[in-house]
């Protein structure tokens, strides 16, 4: 049965209407600075740090810059994700990203479930499938019966309770299942860690990225789909996603959200600085 | 199985009526979803199919696998056909064979067809791929450029080659030789030194047409195998003509106590391989190995499917100067443009080892040209 199918509206729904706090207008902006230790050539790019419309969010105005380049386009990809694609000719060493906008966000609490996708979103991808430590937490923290929107809840107030927040213990390849094991991670690995537990409950879960309110690198949670309708829960801080954050993208797992997917020639170090920003007008 | 592809990219109506359940489709390593609501040129997916085909003692013909992806073969009867002409004209003087050098059109009118404006090519891995022979054969048969993935390049939302002249000329078909996950590292694997960088995001504004579209592994699958009798049935309300080997699948529970019950006559393969490897006939087994697989195959019903063993009709072959039978398949070539075209003549592939049931070149089978006799 697909998600539009149910009519049934889901418990705390309503709790999240009042989280929900209407629109509310946000100036960002995202930077990226790679500099290579050596020239490189042949560079290819393509970048996913641009918010599209929803029911929550609708974009005021976007503009970017990207150097160096030859040329540029644009793109969505399957998920509905915008993106920018390009290449750099000639040697470079360095490689910059500035996007600025304004987004009102928090026009909804949820969005629409328009894809069709629900059972891809319960299918476990490398990133998030579940090993043996998955399955003893998953057992350990089994949830009484309820609806899926309450499940999720429930398991994103046990990842905040059981997990530490702690930098420099995985990278962007550590899978959910390493994160079940070692209990701590950064945002990204928690958004992991729930869409892990919310498939195995089979509850369709995706992980979506963006800018949180403030300063600072850009940030992950994961969406639940219930009653035909996707949810936003950040396990980092375990709480609904509302109007202070802005989406960028969504996808299975981290893998279809990189901001940065890059290839070029000559073996070469990069070190890449972000810096995201998301301020109240 | 255009109609599958179609649909189960966009609305997923077989999904949602039940005939095939989601898991099928989305646990196969052929599914991907990058190409989620991507609309091939001309609505065609499988410009190109390779259909199995085997012959049972008894006459029936049956169909082993749809090959939908890049499947190969189609340049060695050609060669074996010229040869033979040479070498004994009055063979085919005398005999209403029907004339297959109508190949290489067939293949530029599937091309022509779906272009999207622009010159044809084929893109080849390199000269060091063990099908680069039938890379240039074909390209030079169909008037295509033969390229690799470097000499292709985006520019904004189009797809360039430059000729000798040094000039930039427009792609609108690309008859690729090269796997999925390799075509586009921006948009696959990254790691892939043999595809073309944003090649995908141009064929997903559908400037430009990729022979065969990507994502038709899903469709070829081992696991969906069992569901074609029920797609053609779905899709255009009739009846196969041609049989599939009869297939059961231990992820039904009523299929597992059949594979468990007869396990001794029946062949189980692993839908995850291709190429002849992870096929296992159930009486070759020891005690052991019959219980470990009895057990892998409760563990995971989904990654196995189990045939009956059909009696395939030897075929004669020379091996050494003697005539000798083997196991053998014929491949069929069905092209799609607008109309299907079946080319009269096929790959018929052998296996040389007499003890063998695979076929595969990749494990040593041979092949041969195949005649349609004209009545």
């Amino acid at each position: 049965m697909s998600e539009t199918d149910r009519q049934d509206v889901p418990a705390g729904a309503g709790e999240s209407e009042t989280v929900c706090s209407g629109p509310l207008e946000f100036e960002f902006f995202y930077e990226m600075q790679s500099e290579f230790d050596r020239e490189i050539e042949g560079h290819n790019f393509r970048l996913m740090c641009f918010p599209a419309d929803s029911q929550r969010q609708k974009v005021r105005s976007v503009s970017y810059e990207i150097l160096p380049h030859a040329w540029l386009s644009e793109g969505r990809d399957s998920f509905g994700n915008l993106y920018v694609y390009g290449r750099a000719d000639g040697r470079h060493s360095s490689f910059s990203v500035r996007v600025h906008g304004t987004v009102e966000t928090g026009h909804s609490c949820f969005e629409a479930y328009e894809d069709g996708l629900s059972d891809l979103f319960r299918c476990s991808t490398p990133a998030t499938a579940p090993g043996d430590f998955a399955a003893a937490y998953f057992r350990k923290i089994i949830p009484a019966e309820q609806e899926d929107y309450g499940t999720a809840l429930y398991f994103m107030r046990r990842i905040h309770e059981d997990f530490s927040y702690q930098k420099g213990v995985s990278d962007t390849n550590t899978t959910s299942e390493q994160t079940f094991e070692r209990k701590a991670g950064v945002c990204q690995d928690f958004a992991h860690a729930l869409i892990t537990l919310c498939r195995m409950a089979g509850i369709a879960a995706r992980y979506a990225a963006g800018i949180l309110e403030g300063e600072g690198e850009t940030h992950a949670w994961t969406e639940i789909l219930s009653g035909g309708k996707w949810y936003g829960l950040d396990p980092t801080n375990n709480c609904i996603v509302d109007s202070r954050y802005i989406k960028l993208s969504h996808g299975r797992d981290c893998r279809d959200c990189l901001v940065n997917r890059g290839i070029y020639f000559n073996p070469a170090r990069e070190t890449q600085k972000v810096h995201a920003r998301a301020v109240m007008i | 199985m255009n109609c599958f592809l179609a649909d189960v990219y966009s609305d997923k109506k077989i999904i949602k009526d039940g005939v095939i359940p989601p898991e099928f489709v989305y646990s196969s390593s052929g599914y991907l979803a990058e190409c989620e609501g991507v609309k091939p040129p001309k609505g065609i997916a499988s410009h190109i199919s390779g259909i199995d085909l085997v012959q049972s003692r008894d006459g029936t013909w049956y169909i082993l696998e749809d090959n939908l992806r890049v499947p190969s073969g189609a340049s060695y009867p050609l060669i074996a056909r010229d040869l033979c002409r040479r070498a004994s004209p009055m063979v085919f003087r005398e005999r209403k064979i029907a004339d297959n050098r109508n190949y290489a059109a067939l293949l530029k009118t599937t091309m022509d067809y779906v272009n999207t404006g622009g010159d044809n090519v084929i893109l080849t891995p390199g000269r060091y791929n063990a099908a680069f022979f039938e890379h240039s054969y074909l390209a030079e048969k169909t008037g295509a450029v033969l390229v690799t993935g470097n000499d292709l390049f985006v520019e904004n939302d189009r797809l360039y080659y430059l000729d000798y002249q040094g000039e930039k000329r427009q792609v609108g078909a690309v008859y690729r030789r090269i796997s999925d996950e390799y075509l586009d590292p921006m948009n696959f694997l990254p790691e892939s030194l043999i595809g073309v960088p944003h090649l995908y995001d141009v064929y997903r504004k559908g400037n430009v047409a990729i022979l065969n579209a990507s994502g038709n592994g899903v469709a070829d699958d081992k696991g969906i195998y069992y569901f074609v009798p029920k797609m053609v049935k779905y899709y255009l309300g009739e009846d196969c003509i041609t049989h599939n080997a009869p297939t059961y699948l231990p992820y039904y529970e009523q299929d597992m106590k059949y594979v468990l019950d007869k396990f001794d006559e029946i062949v189980i393969k692993d839908v995850a391989e291709a190429g002849g490897y992870g096929v296992v006939f159930g009486n070759k087994l020891t005690k052991q190995e019959k219980e470990d697989m009895i057990a892998l195959i409760k563990a995971q019903p989904r990654r196995f499917i189990a045939q009956d063993v059909i009696d395939f009709i030897d075929l004669d072959i020379m091996e050494n100067g003697e005539r000798v039978p083997r196991k053998a398949d014929l491949r069929a070539f069905v092209l799609s443009a607008g109309d299907v075209m079946v080319w009269k003549s096929g790959l018929t592939r052998f296996s040389r080892n007499p003890d063998s049931f695979i076929v595969n070149s990749s494990q040593g089978g041979g092949f041969k040209d195949t005649w349609v006799l004209l009545h």
